[in-house]
């Protein structure tokens, strides 16, 4: 599967749960317990914001063509409103 | 009818009619077991679950009813303008005196010939390992991009992006239009799943239709879908038709789902868990750095009274304490000596008053003197020399005589 350069969510989520374990199993300098704090709360307040501010996206593709173009206008999005 | 000689025909109250009637049925042999063929109309199902249609034909229609036990045994719901054969009896239906057909079993002409392929097919795609369980891949865990293969048209689609909005709008939706049912639908299908198979981030794909008729539905049962999702890179998920429908896609597909909404959600990891999960975290670093904290607090604790014992202060301290410690061990030790010696003195004391002179004087002795001097020798005087003569209670003055 090809990667696109900045981590994904899943990447990055990963990451942030691996750091947490890191810094709960201890045996650390302080420096290093403070990095990989400031790292952890650094890819928590990333990923929720991605969250927050993610709105879902939808992409026709012509199968014959093979040609994509990009909806903006979402399908049905007004019964989600409600 | 005999005419009668008295015209007095019976008169029965339209109960007693039914009851005959009733009665009457129930003893034909014809009506309590056949097959009835004809054509659906006039189809409800009533909340109950029985289902209540008409069976007609060009010429005459009767009412029918199939009770929800028996009606649950069917492969699919009847619909307006079917053709089958139903089996059953003849019943009355007193409340409105209908005639009606109570149906046990329902048989769908030339639907039959579609199940047998159905199952042949299933079969020989099962045996080739196409349904294989461990050939079934994962799900993504935050799907980047969801294909989906759907009418444009669709309820299907509306259901899916709703949920997909709900559940994971972090994603990116891909959706390749196809005919979902008639004779173009296998051909589209298939060319939708390969074309979304080779969209760069696409992790899932959804293929999914709304409820149907067994034949709306059969563009998923044919053997060229069920290979194309067998063949796709990425993970399939089916979700086509109502609970009840299973088509030959939903064996081959990696998670089978039971409508499309159910396929979105398969799809989807819940964004408000992901939320909440994140917050967890975060609770998680503050309370670990805390105690990563607290543990170098500790052992800076335990260096500090450490370096406090090293400071010169500290050396004088403790030197002092030694010397006071000595100085009262000597002041201890010196203090016993004294006590011998004072018991020694007292000792010697008692020796001493033993030489006491006057002890001595009073024995008899007589202590002499000249000038002060204690006359031990005779060649000390010379005759006529004053002496003093000392005795046990006092002196005397005495003069030397010659010999």
């Amino acid at each position: 599967m090809p990667k696109s350069k900045a981590p994904s969510f899943e990447e990055s989520y990963k990451e942030l749960d691996e750091t947490v374990q890191k810094l709960e199993a201890g045996e650390l300098t302080l420096e290093d317990a403070i990095s990989l704090f400031e790292h952890g709360m650094q890819l928590a307040a990333q990923l929720e914001k991605q969250l927050e501010q993610a709105e879902l996206r939808v992409r026709r593709l012509k199968p014959a063509a093979l040609d994509a173009e990009t909806f903006e206008q979402d399908f049905g999005a007004q019964d989600d409103e409600a | 009818m005999q005419p009668s000689l008295f015209p007095a025909s019976p008169t029965l109250t339209v109960g007693e009619l039914m009851r005959h009637l009733k009665a009457l049925l129930a003893t034909d042999e014809v009506v309590q077991n056949l097959w009835v063929r004809g054509e659906v109309s006039n189809f409800t199902r009533a909340a109950s679950g029985h289902l209540y249609f008409s069976l007609k034909d060009g010429e005459s229609a009767v009412r029918c009813v199939m009770w929800r036990p028996a009606a649950q045994g069917l492969l699919r719901r009847p619909v307006d303008g079917d053709a089958v054969r139903a089996l059953g009896s003849i019943g009355l239906y007193e409340v409105r005196g209908d005639l009606q057909l109570v149906v046990e079993e329902l048989q769908f002409d030339g639907v039959g010939a579609l199940w047998r392929q159905f199952e042949a097919l299933r079969a020989r795609l099962g045996a080739e390992g196409l349904f294989a369980p461990e050939r079934k891949r994962p799900l993504p865990l935050f799907p980047r991009s969801i294909g989906v293969v759907t009418s444009e048209t669709g309820a299907a689609l509306q259901d899916i992006l709703r949920t997909l909005r709900l559940r994971w709008s972090l994603a990116q939706v891909v959706l390749c239009p196809c005919q979902v049912q008639g004779a173009e639908a296998p051909a589209q299908i298939v060319a939708a799943i390969r074309a979304l198979g080779g969209v760069p981030d696409v992790d899932v794909i959804i293929v999914a239709r709304g409820g149907g008729s067994i034949e709306d539905l059969w563009a998923f049962n044919e053997e060229v879908v069920a290979r194309a999702i067998y063949a796709s890179p990425v993970c399939v998920i089916s979700g086509v038709g109502h609970e009840t429908d299973t088509t030959i896609a939903d064996f081959v597909a990696d998670y089978r789902a039971a409508t499309p909404t159910a396929a979105a959600a398969h799809a989807s990891p819940d964004q408000r868990e992901i939320m909440r999960s994140l917050h967890d975290m975060q609770s998680r670093l503050w309370l670990a750095m805390d105690s990563r904290i607290t543990e170098r607090a500790g052992q800076a604790q335990i260096l500090k009274r450490a370096l406090a014992r090293l400071t010169p202060q500290a050396q004088i301290d403790r030197s002092r304490q030694r010397i006071d410690d000595q100085v009262r061990v000597l002041t201890r030790a010196s203090q016993h000596r004294l006590q011998v010696l004072h018991e020694r003195v007292a000792s010697r004391r008692g020796h001493l008053s033993a030489l006491n002179p006057q002890a001595i004087l009073a024995r008899g002795y007589a202590l002499v003197r000249k000038n002060g001097q204690s006359v031990t020798r005779v060649k000390q005087v010379a005759p006529g020399d004053p002496i003093s003569v000392t005795v046990s209670d006092g002196s005397f003055e005495a003069r030397v005589e010659p010999v």
